[in-house]
């Protein structure tokens, strides 16, 4: 396996994890995996279906117990830590499918990904952020938000999740489910949110073109094993990828 | 046809299918947040009813105070439940047929040990009178017609508490995606337990207003909890007023099935009406079909 040291923006440290080995029941899914997360940074992790990505996330988020293995968030080890937990603590989780209440409205989507605030000023103040992020929210905020289209509700994710104001962002596959061009778009307004905010973000996908457009590091999983970490310069001049998957 | 039957058969359906509504809004609450098949929920009706006879009899508490005492005491029994066997199972992943399997066993298990502490003759709750109102043709007990209207009073309140309130959206949340509710932090564990103090609550309410016209037996709380669970299938599962109004359907159903039937086909209409709107309308009267 080749590596690499984070890029130079670098901070700190936000998020590292040590000989991850978790899975389902008896079903091991993730074989001592390794990685690292610097503040502000955006890390990309590749690989097929069934590589383990979303177990991967959802470990880091702990809502997959660990086998062994040791996760420290923000100088702080986590694996005791639920999801609750970590979402107080300034973790965000977007799943790859369908990453919205569909029965509520916008509005009540955002207010709950700041269920943990109580102050209405508070949740009132993250609501116009969002919206000045993504004004069509704004424009339709009273509608249910399942009638949305895919790429509109890729976008209320987002807002949800920046309603928890996150330092880390995990990100489950973004680019399901919506157009090409809709794809270019979202990822873009990713990566501006990270440089603006110096929030991190942890983004597993399978397109390759459109992670390694905005990340600073990726990571390849493959069978539950870190195969590769590269920088994002060096991936974008890979010809093929096959190989790697 | 007999308008004046028709008109007493109206009433006493819509008194009837007002309790099958609580025990519909009360079963699917829990279903639809849960997933779990809570037959225990006979636990909590059967509890609350011996909780009431209990304190007057055993403490000469009040009629009122009896009530309170019941109903305290149906909803403990709920929570103990999700608390003490279902949560637990939980954590060590179990499947929903295990929890079922449990739940089973517990509403099983429950009247024997009713039937060790109060003996198993039925029991009677001490109450005031229950005049009988004559509206025309009509009549209609005082128990029933504060019964129905509080029925409808309680339904509204719990599904304005789920629409309005913050909580309650969390509640919506996970019911409708979990994965999505526990990604923004929502804790399952207080939701699942305000789940099952209003479902338990509202079964236990079902079970004072039976048994203030009625008795207490130990096995009175397994055909309750059934009727609530075909009520909130029949209204479709998610939908609070759709448990509400298949409950009402099932009661008024029932009720005029007394025009063509002899009254003991009651439960047998309610029968054949469930399988022939899941196999019309699976999804339920207002459930949305599964995208």
């Amino acid at each position: 396996m080749s590596t690499t040291m984070p890029t130079s923006n670098d901070t700190g440290t936000i998020l590292t994890a040590t000989g991850l080995t978790a899975g389902y029941g008896k079903q091991r899914v993730l074989s001592d995996v390794s990685i690292r997360v610097a503040s502000g940074e955006v890390v990309g992790v590749l690989g097929h279906n069934g590589a383990g990505k979303t177990t991967l996330l959802k470990t880091l988020f702990r809502a997959v117990p660990l086998t062994s293995g040791e996760i420290v968030f923000e100088d702080e080890p986590v694996r005791k830590a639920t999801s609750v937990q970590m979402v107080r603590r300034g973790m965000s989780f977007t799943p790859a499918t369908t990453p919205i209440f569909r029965d509520l409205t916008v509005n009540q989507n955002l207010e709950l990904g700041a269920s943990g605030i109580s102050d209405r000023a508070e949740i009132h103040q993250r609501l116009e952020e969002v919206f000045e992020v993504f004004p069509i929210l704004a424009d339709r905020r009273s509608e249910i938000a399942g009638r949305f289209s895919g790429g509109q509700q890729r976008q209320l994710s987002l807002g949800i999740a920046l309603m928890a104001h996150p330092k880390l962002m995990l990100l489950d596959e973004p680019s399901l489910g919506i157009s090409p061009a809709v794809v270019e778009t979202t990822f873009g307004i990713i990566r501006d949110l990270a440089r603006e905010r110096q929030m991190s973000v942890l983004i597993v996908e399978q397109n390759v073109k459109a992670v390694t457009s905005i990340v600073d590091r990726v990571y390849v999983l493959r069978g539950g094993e870190i195969v590769l970490e590269e920088t994002a310069e060096r991936a974008r001049e890979r010809d093929s990828w096959w190989d790697l998957f | 046809m007999d308008l004046n039957l028709l008109a007493q058969l109206t009433v006493s359906g819509v008194v009837v299918g007002s309790s099958y509504a609580l025990l519909g809004v009360s079963f699917g609450i829990i279903y639809a947040t849960t997933k779990i098949f809570h037959l225990a929920h006979a636990v909590s009706f059967a509890a609350a009813a011996y909780g009431a006879v209990w304190a007057s009899s055993s403490l000469g508490l009040g009629f009122a105070l009896a009530l309170v005492v019941g109903l305290v005491v149906g909803l403990a029994f709920g929570v103990m439940i999700e608390l003490v066997f279902y949560r637990p199972m939980r954590n060590k992943d179990a499947t929903l047929l295990s929890i079922f399997l449990v739940s089973l066993g517990i509403s099983v298990a429950f009247p024997n040990l009713l039937q060790l502490a109060f003996g198993p003759d039925n029991r009677t709750l001490e109450r005031p009178g229950n005049p009988i109102y004559e509206l025309g043709p009509v009549t209609i007990t005082r128990v029933d017609v504060i019964g129905t209207v509080l029925i409808w009073l309680l339904i509204a309140a719990v599904t304005t508490f789920i629409v309005k309130t913050r909580f309650g959206r969390s509640i919506t949340a996970m019911r409708t995606n979990p994965v999505m509710a526990e990604a923004v932090g929502i804790d399952s564990k207080r939701v699942f337990t305000v789940v099952f103090v209003i479902g338990s609550a509202l079964v236990a309410v079902a079970s004072l207003i039976q048994t203030s016209k009625g008795v207490a037996t130990p096995n009175m709380g397994l055909q309750p909890t059934l009727i609530g669970f075909i009520a909130a299938f029949l209204g479709g599962i998610g939908s609070l007023w759709g448990a509400a109004l298949g409950g009402l359907a099932l009661g008024l159903l029932s009720s005029w099935s007394a025009l063509w039937l002899q009254v003991d086909y009651g439960p047998v209409v309610v029968f054949g009406v469930m399988f022939l709107i899941l196999l019309v309308r699976p999804q339920g009267l207002l459930g949305k079909a599964a995208v």
